[in-house]
């Protein structure tokens, strides 16, 4: 959930800032409605936001502010000086939190004083009985001086005391399923305890509620007031703690004022790949220099000569920016890892299965992309493990094997590679098994089946459309298979591997790059096909009048700025037949030899892509680079210019 | 929880919730006069122990044993030893 | 796949809410940042369900429900927060056409947020199979729009259905007597529908009715006060234990149970913290059972009505058996056909009514 927090920390202090706006417009124009309006909303998504967080303090600050602006949108109360100062003085406080969530990750521990306070504040605006607080801060406060005389403690070691408590509970409390003695009961130390009526004395039985807490609780501990404090963290607003004789007073420290100074700094992710698509396009534009130099070159060599030795630099230094920003967009795998196991429990518990989960491996860093998108593929995987994989405990008892399945998921750093290897200990996947059932779903003909090694059929199951349970479950859901693990994965340029021993469990390994290396690439239209060409490779795009392109003894070539260029038709180098338009399309490249136009049907969009290296049947074309994912799940080919120009 | 009756005393064993809160309250207002016997009740919720109290009834029990265990609550109603 | 519309202007509640519901696996989503772009994205995107903020700057979550509703009736999901005001503004909204909400999103870092993940994807995996209810059509609102809401329909209301409908089909005509108390459950759905059983009740109505509405704490009281302000009956929220009253509706406090007793002999009802091992509060099944403990079930009528989940059809299939009389609203007047499908399946019914019939029948069986 870190990300979660740097998305509050951005938010967060955007709605402080529209907030203080409003407050400032109010301080002009007190009954604008659209301030108010502004500053409500304001206040009520801080309000949602911050209860996303251990920030209850901070929730119920703005509750009361949210309230009281409701008060005044309502016409119930005006919004007057009084009232205003003390919602500035609310909103200030909540931006200092935001920071002390920003560098220490928890506000500070006078939070619930600073409420206290500043809701004091805001209602002694409207009820003007001088506040509730407590008279004199160093005083003895009443109930202690009562507490110390009790007779029921007569016989406590006040010695050892070292703390003193009162405890009132909310009187709804049992509604909300809090039983206050055993809140109690946490106290550390606890030497005494008092269970005192509130209302002064007990009421007679006819008139008792059952479920109205109409307790008080005042007790002694011999433990610290911190760690008493610690065990009514939960009901901290009904809560009198004090320290005993011989414990020195807290002194209320200013450590929040003062925050640390940070050497690191949140940036929004979208602008991180901002700044990561600006760099591909800086190095889309030094290309452009090239062909400049070598105009140059023919009237001016030296000065040429200077400008390749520049634009050298200028290249270095964008490669040096791309590869600084692939760096900082590693984040770190943990927070994904982190949600595994408990879901791995509850998916198991639902079905009455018990498993015990294992994670172990190295803190590993990838690409954010990666990070954000291997969780479901994963999630799925172990959904999987638990539900078709794990034997139910009956079955696993009659094979000796541990009544808790066990579950395993390691990460290990492999170079530039990250490999997770999910391993159970439950029933295998039968190669017979899956064998059969491709061809009864008509995914492979009997005999290619039967030609198939045990570990080429076991991959079988990552074909679309192919599942070995007839009715889908609850758990692996509806529908997605291993096909969408196995897409998944390959969209962030990875692979999947399976293996696996009939009776003794399945190790599915998953490889995916450390960081992503993503190519800008254009998307051109070849014959009746769409490919892909690296930018990089692109000098420019042009439409000339077809006619202009004459044809040089056995090819073809036109006039592009004052030089001829060899043009060749994509679609005929690639066996697709000729391109036919009047207009002609053409990508200059220099990828080949010198430059060269290459005729294509259609341009498409620009866009950045992880390529993934050419396998399988594709590794025999030598014309294709590799593939990669469209956002539509398809696939586009690659080309190599380079290979084809050759 | 479980809640038995016995001449002039109501015993009370197991674990107490706060649901038990609800049919303790209807024995104690209709057996008045009731000394109660905690020495079976193993936990007790404060609408349970609030409920003791305001019933102001002596309480049965082996010292030291039971719901009480656990809390030194001296400040509550006298325990006579069974 | 279900395509899910979120609409919210907070980024972290968008990303939060993405995350969930990505998470669950069956859901596509879709975001917009304000009102204008959820009704910009409405044609294109054509959600099988949208969740909905109440408040965003510009035009409202409850503008924006108002014109989903007239451009593109979809199920909606209001995403309140559980304040007094925000009971209100869901009330309206569940009253303008929206399926069901769901309390805004807590304690993200802490462990529950699997918990409430888990609680939020239901409620809108149920919303997007759900009907859209009836009241969303526009006649039937600029009808609700022109009523003055704190008009008070009189004991002689001429849109009695009684007297619309004599001897309609499916009505049993005789009466009944020695009734103690009509117990109600109902859940999604549950404010407009409650709403449309209630008004047509005249204030000297017979018997106690007791209803058990799925709803968090904060939403019962308002849902009270709403329902006290456009019924003729005197509609409260159950708290400390009452004696039961001829004529008074008790609505069951929210995230709590609901309890019968019998203190000196008279009939008491009371909230009671709510009993962990059941779902749906206040529970429906509990509220039957502990008023099985203090009436015979020949003088209880359940009523189970539009709602998710089965809660309510097992105690009150058992309360038939035993000699109750039970209604069941039917399918097509249900937003869910949950726990009245479920007490149909469990033959737990006498009667199965469309909404507007089961005030109808409550009548008959008062007439003596």
């Amino acid at each position: 959930m870190d990300e979660l927090l740097s998305q509050f920390l951005i938010e967060g202090r955007d709605l402080v800032a529209e907030a203080q706006e409003a407050l400032v417009a109010l301080s002009r124009d007190p009954a604008s409605l659209a301030a108010i309006d502004s500053l409500f909303r304001a206040t009520h998504t801080l309000k949602g936001s911050v209860a996303l967080f251990d920030m209850a303090p901070a929730e119920r600050l703005l509750h009361a502010a949210e309230a009281r602006l409701a008060d005044v949108r309502k016409g119930k109360v005006p919004l007057d000086p009084a009232t205003r100062d003390g919602l500035v003085a609310i909103i200030d406080q909540t931006d200092r939190w935001i920071d002390a969530m920003e560098t220490r990750g928890a506000i500070d521990s006078d939070a619930e004083a600073a409420t206290h306070r500043l809701v004091a504040l805001l209602d002694s605006t409207v009820t003007p009985k001088g506040g509730i607080t407590d008279a004199g801060e160093n005083a003895e406060p009443d109930w202690l001086t009562t507490l110390r005389g009790r007779s029921d403690f007569a016989d406590v070691d006040m010695a050892s005391a070292r703390t003193a408590f009162r405890y009132t509970p909310d009187p709804d409390c049992f509604f909300r399923g809090e039983d206050p003695l055993a809140i109690v009961s946490g106290v550390p130390a606890l030497l005494a305890l008092a269970i005192l009526p509130a209302d002064g004395a007990w009421p007679a039985l006819a008139d008792c509620e059952p479920f109205r807490c109409i307790s008080i609780l005042e007790g002694v501990a011999a433990a610290d007031a911190d760690q008493v404090r610690a065990a009514f963290r939960l009901v901290p607003d009904q809560i009198r703690i004090a320290a005993l004789a011989g414990e020195a007073t807290a002194v209320p420290t200013d450590q929040g004022i003062r925050a640390e100074p940070t050497t690191s700094l949140r940036i929004d992710a979208a602008r991180l790949d901002k700044l990561a698509d600006q760099s591909g396009e800086l190095g889309v534009a030094i290309r452009a220099l090239g062909p400049l130099i070598e105009k140059l070159r023919a009237s001016d060599p030296l000065l040429a000569a200077a400008f390749t030795a520049v634009e050298d630099e200028i290249g270095r230094t964008a490669g040096a920016i791309q590869r600084s920003i692939a760096g900082v967009r590693l984040v770190s795998l943990e927070p994904v890892l982190r949600r595994l196991p408990r879901l791995a429990r509850e998916a198991a518990a639902s079905i009455g299965k018990t498993i015990r989960f294992s994670l172990d491996g190295d803190t590993v860093q990838v690409d954010k992309q990666i990070a954000d998108q291997l969780f479901e593929p994963l999630l799925h995987l172990v959904r999987n493990a638990i539900d078709h994989g794990i034997e139910p405990a009956d079955v696993r008892a009659a094979q000796a094997k541990p009544n808790e399945g066990r579950i395993a998921l390691s990460v290990v750093q492999d170079g530039d590679s990250v490999v997770l290897t999910l391993t159970d200990d439950g029933r295998g996947i039968d190669p017979h098994a899956i064998r059969t059932a491709a061809v009864s779903k008509g995914l492979i003909d009997a005999d290619r089946a039967e030609s198939l090694g045990d570990a080429d059929a076991l991959r079988l199951i990552f074909l679309p459309g192919f599942s070995t349970v007839a009715t889908a479950t609850n758990l692996s859901g509806r529908g997605v298979g291993m096909d969408a693990v196995r897409t998944s994965v390959e969209r962030l340029a990875g692979a999947v591997a399976i293996d696996s021993v009939v009776g003794e469990g399945t190790t599915i390994t998953l490889r995916l790059p450390a960081s992503a290396i993503v190519t800008p690439l254009l998307i051109v239209e070849v014959g009746d096909q769409t490919m892909g060409l690296r930018l990089d490779h692109i000098l420019e795009t042009t439409r000339i009048e077809a006619s202009a392109i004459q044809r040089i003894g056995p090819g073809h070539a036109c006039v592009l700025r004052d030089q001829t260029v060899p043009v060749l038709d994509l679609a005929v180098l690639l066996g697709l037949g000729e391109t036919q338009d009047a207009k002609a399309r053409l990508v200059i490249t220099d990828a080949g030899a010198g430059r060269t136009a290459l005729r294509v049907a259609g341009f498409g969009e620009r866009f950045d892509a992880v390529i993934r290296e050419a396998g399988g049947l594709l590794n025999a074309v030598p014309s294709i680079a590799g593939t990669t994912m469209l956002a539509d799940g398809s696939v586009l080919l690659v080309l190599d210019l380079p290979e084809i120009l050759a | 929880m479980n809640i038995a009756l016995a001449p002039d005393m109501i015993l009370l064993s197991g674990i107490a919730s706060v649901e038990d809160a609800e049919p303790l309250l209807a024995a104690l207002i209709d057996q008045p006069g009731c000394a109660i016997d905690v020495t079976g009740l193993d936990r007790a919720h404060l609408a349970i122990v609030q409920l003791l109290c305001a019933a102001g009834r002596p309480l049965v029990s082996k010292p030291g044993e039971g719901f009480l265990r656990d809390l030194p609550a001296i400040g509550l109603i006298q325990i006579s030893p069974r | 796949m279900t395509k899910l519309l979120i609409v919210d202007d907070s980024p972290l509640m968008r990303r939060l809410l993405t995350d969930i519901f990505s998470a669950a696996g069956d859901f596509e989503v879709a975001v917009a940042r304000s009102a204008d772009e959820a009704l910009r994205k409405l044609a294109d995107a054509a959600p099988d369900v949208i969740t909905l903020d109440v408040h965003m700057p510009g035009m409202d979550g409850l503008a924006c429900l108002d014109r989903i509703m007239i451009e593109r009736p979809t199920p909606v999901v209001m995403v309140s927060s559980l304040t007094d005001e925000g009971a209100e503004e869901t009330l309206e909204a569940l009253a303008l056409g929206a399926v069901d909400f769901v309390p805004k999103p807590r304690g993200a870092i802490s462990l529950e947020i699997e918990e409430i993940a888990a609680g939020l994807v239901a409620k809108v995996r149920a919303a997007a199979a759900a009907r859209i209810p009836r009241s969303t059509r526009l006649t039937e609102r600029v009808r609700r729009r022109a009523r003055s809401p704190i008009a008070r329909v009189s004991a002689t209301s001429p849109a009695k259905p009684v007297s619309r409908r004599p001897g309609k089909a499916g009505i049993d005509t005789a009466g009944l007597s020695g009734i103690e108390a009509v117990l109600v459950g109902v859940s999604t759905g549950g404010p407009p529908a409650l709403d449309r059983l209630l008004r047509p009740i005249p204030a000297d109505y017979p018997w106690p009715i007791v209803i058990a509405q799925h709803m968090p704490a904060a939403f019962t009281g308002p849902l009270s006060r709403r329902l006290d302000r456009t019924c003729a009956l005197v509609v409260v929220e159950i708290g400390q234990a009452v004696p039961l009253e001829a004529g008074t509706v008790y609505i069951g406090r929210g995230d709590a149970d609901i309890l019968f007793s019998r203190r000196g002999g008279v009939p008491h009802v009371m909230a009671a913290p709510s009993d962990t091992t059941r779902l749906w509060h206040p529970s429906a099944d509990r509220m039957v059972e502990s008023a099985r403990s203090a009436f015979a079930p020949e003088a209880l009528i359940g009523v189970l009505m539009t709602g998710m989940g089965n809660d309510g059809a097992a105690a009150m299939s058992a309360l038939r058996r035993d000699g109750g009389h039970v209604l069941a609203q039917d399918e097509a007047s249900s937003v869910v056909w949950g726990m009245p499908g479920a007490l149909v399946a469990a033959d737990g019914a006498d009667l199965v009514l469309p909404l507007d019939e089961l005030a109808s029948q409550l009548l008959a069986w008062a007439q003596s």
